[in-house]
């Protein structure tokens, strides 16, 4: 037995020896291939302080020919470098393997081969591996079975990321024709503001905080625009956006249609044709001169059902599948350039300033009608002693109670807008009241054209005129144009493109800027920039600042006469043949 | 001699956790120069589908070597044999076929094809998950001995196994069939293949890979070195079925090729802890384990209901793997932020014309979809639990040692163990010719 014994000693001495020189190979080569895959980094090639410096050189003096072919030959040659260092790590990928297999094998020589014979047990004596009871093993499973519980419990726990309920609230809103019954809720400030439900976005004020707006698109590369869609009608009305789903009307003299969009790809998801409504006619008071008015009343959403007006004093109501709730005809209205205002939803009701020219024999048939927004029949009506008007109501918060504000020529009235009975008025208007109220440092803030751009203290009651009145201004007032304000700054702009800035709460004004073209649409601000469309198709992006810092001028490549629309992180604007969805390349 | 032998397999330990990384990180692309240079770069090209023959090659392949393994092993009897039918596999299997396709992953082929009725099984893939239980069915797990590459990796690096107490094999057994319901329930639940995700050899195979994958899989080799097939034993899904199969064979490798004497010279020879010893006298264990056996009994429908109920809450996970879930939370995400930079998937959603209400609906649906299939994988978690505390408290009468069938993957290290093997291999017995069953 001694001889194989030494044999075996040997072999796995040999072995063992050998294995030591693999290992020590592949360390050498592992350490080789490690110290140039860290030279071999791309990062590392193209650090080159060489390359770096010619190429600084090369941009103060760029027509130099012989910096040119250095900077190729020292590009060559670091790749060179590169690419070498890349053929000796693909070696050291096969001897490095090599190397260990080597180390393996002489490792199981080593291991297994003059090993010793197993020897049976002695009597009494138990192996070291007996196995022990079974309790343990028992214990040991039941211990798997409870982390795997604790697992599950903590799974539940990482739901993280999208709020499930709220996927459902969202995909319920989407399809609340089918499910919601019984009396139709109405959305909170939030969701509002969240989505663009109205003329000039949530509370009529055209002013996103929290977002940032696109200062730069290309139309006509399509640069920075998501989608550009063509529009089957016209009109001046503005796209309402909620959830996803972009509103929109367009109208002529004999048809009347409703649109639904997709707001993230532009696809047309319906239209909705009005046809001609019980007592419904097209006629109209005075003849339209504008092809772009008879769909010039933006619609309203409480993101369930979309409310919408036509200047034929069409009124009708649909759920987001383009089904129709209801509808009906407010007959012919008395309006010399066509009826404009757009309808405010407040709570179960939907306000309509219908606002008209006196009769024939004088009398003023001007009203505030509300309506049941479910059912569309009047809940209220109210005279009201104006001419015809293009101004769409504010809703306002005032010491705890809502107003809804109007405007027209002469009286700015507040009514409370849950009653529509009328608290306040006040005489500070004339001539035609086109540019809708804002709200600004607790002020209301109105005015017509070449007339007066006033700041009313909404808090009084009864004829205030000459009791609540903060400021006045008589130059540069509005006249077409809604102002925009983001509570401290108030910008007006004129349809001549005088565009001022005045302090809201004092009416000081800080500057102002003339624009080149004319503007039928209103400015909104999103962040801290004022977005103005003229009419020729040009957008003026400025700063809304105390001084005048224009950012862009975009040209669009069409008319536009609507005020955009933003939501979800893009600006959506209604050109005279086109709708854009932009989200800007800066 | 004793320190160089350590300063091998530790200096092997540092090698193998290092190696491979440097080949992943060079398949970082190479910037074009910002000049003109004249190079006209190569046209994109993708590789072909495999070509069919090569396939039945394939398929040809793993017939041959799962009948030469259960020859080899029950048969011939030959360790040795099986080790080079291993480093065969290894080469063909692994290097050559870079691991794929093979059983382990050809689990989610199999589940994918039962819930999603667009998908058809590819033959060759059919072939390659039932061949192996076919032949499991007959001769125990021989496509572990030495037809798998996985296997095959594994026993080439155990140098030093150590035995691990037998409480914690129970409790890590569990782990297979956990691994196996997870798998199916994810594959049917979202169409993803974590099997092969998680693999973590075949980044060897194909001498490339994602770092996590590499490291992993360096990991476990060099755990492999004393903790025998790691992955086989405490990991594999497919190894789990073969159990079962292995379990009803017909034929079995045995430890040695006549009736077990109880020499007891075997006890230490399997690095796997697959050998039963023989139950002696006192088995089995009288009222106490009989009224222990009752309560475990009822106590399974009792884990199953707790999975099933408790399961549910595996829902949201699973939706997080989903892709049409997580693009529809992305791009909720996106549009409660009003984000005005999409992700590049939000993006190319919206830019085919991806209607968001339409992949929000889809994104609930599935959602509850999810949840259901927690409650399954629950179930199979409680079941899986429940049966193996039962398995626990059976005690079986044995007479000599025997491989444990479900867990004797067939390598035939335990062959030379046996007096009587070797004295068949010296001459000093006749062979035994009889095929044996094991039992």
């Amino acid at each position: 037995m001694a001889p194989r014994a030494d044999t075996a000693g040997t072999a796995r001495t040999t072995a063992l020896r050998t294995a030591a020189a693999g290992m020590a190979t592949a360390l050498v080569v592992l350490a080789v291939m490690t110290a140039v895959g860290l030279r071999s980094s791309v990062s590392a090639t193209l650090d080159s302080r060489e390359l770096a410096g010619l190429k600084a050189a090369l941009r103060n003096d760029p027509a130099n020919e012989t910096l040119k072919q250095r900077i190729r030959e020292v590009d060559l040659e670091v790749r060179r470098k590169y690419f070498e260092r890349q053929r000796l790590l693909n070696s050291g990928r096969y001897v490095l393997p090599a190397a260990l297999v080597l180390v393996l094998a002489c490792l199981h020589v080593a291991a297994y081969s003059g090993g010793k014979i197993p020897q049976p047990l002695k009597a009494g004596e138990r192996r070291e591996t007996e196995a022990p009871g079974r309790s343990a093993s028992l214990r040991s499973v039941g211990v798997v079975a409870l982390v795997l519980a604790g697992v599950v419990v903590f799974a539940g726990t990482l739901t993280g990321g999208i709020d499930e309920t709220a996927l459902r609230r969202l995909c319920a809103e989407k399809n609340t024709a089918k499910v919601r019954s019984g009396p139709v809720a109405y959305p909170a400030d939030t969701e509002n503001r969240k989505n663009w439900p109205r003329f000039r976005g949530a509370d009529g004020a055209g002013y996103v905080p929290e977002a940032t707006g696109p200062s730069a698109w290309d139309v006509a590369t399509g640069k920075g625009v998501i989608w550009k869609e063509v529009l089957p009608m016209k009109g001046a009305s503005s796209p309402v956006i909620w959830g996803g789903r972009l509103f929109l009307t367009g109208a002529d003299k004999e048809n009347r249609e409703v649109y639904c969009y997709e707001s993230v790809s532009g696809e047309l998801l319906w239209t909705h044709k009005v046809g001609r409504l019980p007592g419904g006619s097209d006629s109209f008071y005075a003849e339209l001169w504008n092809d772009e008015t008879y769909a010039a009343s933006t619609p309203a959403t409480d993101g369930t059902r979309v409310y919408a007006a036509f200047a034929n004093g069409d009124l009708v109501c649909l759920d987001f599948n383009g089904s129709r709730q209801w509808a009906r005809s407010l007959g012919v209205i008395r309006n010399s350039y066509g009826f404009s205002t757009s309808p405010v939803l407040y709570r179960n009701l939907l306000y309509l300033q219908l606002d008209q020219a006196r009769t024939e024999d004088g009398r003023t048939v001007s009203r505030l009608l509300a309506v049941d927004k479910t059912t569309g029949k009047d809940i209220r009506s109210v005279n009201r002693p104006v001419l015809d008007s293009w101004s769409t109501p504010l809703v306002m918060a005032v010491n705890g109670s809502d107003q809804l504000i109007t405007t027209s020529s002469p009286w700015i009235i507040g009514y409370d807008a849950a009653t529509t009975e009328e608290i306040w008025r006040i005489d500070r208007l004339d001539t035609e009241v086109v540019a809708s109220p804002v709200a600004a440092a607790g002020r209301v803030i109105a005015g017509c054209s070449e007339y007066e751009l006033v700041a009313v203290d909404p808090s009084g009651s009864g004829e205030v005129s000459k009791t609540h009145v903060t400021w006045f201004a008589e130059e540069d007032v509005p006249d077409v144009l809604t102002p925009v304000t983001d509570g401290r700054l108030l910008f007006v702009a004129d349809a001549h493109g005088m565009l001022s800035c005045y302090e809201a709460a004092t009416g000081k004004r800080l500057w102002n800027q003339k624009l080149e073209g004319s503007f039928w649409a209103s400015p909104i601000i999103i962040g801290g920039r004022l977005y103005l469309f003229s009419k020729d198709g040009k957008c003026h992006i400025v700063e809304a600042a105390d001084s005048y810092r224009p950012v862009a001028l975009i040209d669009m490549g069409e008319k536009i006469s609507a005020t955009p629309a933003f939501a979800g992180g893009r600006l959506f604007v209604r050109g005279r043949r086109h709708l854009f969805c932009i989200c800007g390349d800066d | 001699m004793q320190r160089l032998n350590k300063t091998c397999c530790a200096g092997l330990v540092a090698v193998l956790a290092m190696l491979y990384a440097l080949p992943a990180e060079s398949l970082e692309r190479f910037p074009p120069p910002d000049f003109e240079s004249g190079f006209v770069f190569p046209e994109v090209t993708k590789p072909g589908p495999r070509p069919q023959l090569l396939e039945y090659l394939d398929v040809s392949v793993l017939i041959g070597a799962l009948s030469l393994a259960a020859y080899l092993g029950i048969r011939k009897r030959s360790r040795t044999g099986l080790a080079v039918l291993g480093v065969f596999s290894l080469a063909y299997f692994g290097l050559w076929r870079r691991g794929c396709i093979c059983p382990v992953g050809a689990i989610q082929n199999v589940a994918l094809s039962l819930s999603d009725g667009g998908y058809v099984l590819p033959l060759s893939v059919a072939a390659f998950f039932f061949l192996p239980l076919f032949f499991a069915l007959l001769f125990g797990r021989v496509f572990c001995s030495s037809v798998c590459p996985l296997g095959a990796i594994q026993d080439v690096v155990v140098l030093k196994p150590l035995r691990l107490p037998m409480w914690l094999e129970h409790s890590l057994g569990v782990l297979p069939y956990l691994y196996l319901g997870t798998a199916v329930v994810v594959t049917m639940a979202t169409g993803r293949f974590m099997i092969c995700r998680l693999d973590p050899y075949v980044g060897f195979f194909r001498l490339s890979g994602r770092l996590a994958m590499l490291i992993t899989g360096g990991i476990l080799l060099v755990a492999g070195v004393f903790v025998g097939r790691i992955y086989c034993r405490f990991i594999c899904p497919y190894g789990a079925i073969l159990r079962i199969f292995s379990i009803v064979s017909k034929w079995h490798v045995r430890i040695g090729p006549r009736d077990c004497v109880a020499c007891t010279l075997c006890e230490d020879a399997c690095p796997y802890n697959a050998i039963l010893k023989p139950s002696g006298e006192s088995a089995p264990g009288g009222i106490a384990g009989r009224a222990l056996l009752a309560r475990l009994i009822i106590l399974l429908p009792l884990l199953m209901l707790a999975g099933y109920i408790h399961g549910k809450r595996l829902g949201p996970v699973l939706s997080k793997m989903h892709p049409r879930v997580r693009l529809a939370e992305q791009l909720w995400v996106e549009e409660e932020r009003n984000a005005r930079v999409r992700s590049d998937q939000t993006l190319a959603f919206i830019e085919q014309g991806g209607v968001p209400k339409e992949l929000f609906g889809e994104a609930l649906l599935l959602k509850s979809k999810n949840e259901s299939w927690g409650r399954l994988l629950g179930l199979w978690a409680g079941a899986v639990t429940g049966l193996k505390l039962i398995s626990l408290s059976l005690r079986r009468r044995r007479e000599g040692y025997t491989p444990d069938r479900a867990k004797c993957v067939s390598c035939g290290r335990c062959f030379s163990s046996c007096p009587q093997h070797r004295a068949e291999r010296r001459g000093l017995l006749p062979v035994e010719r009889s095929v044996p069953d094991g039992s």
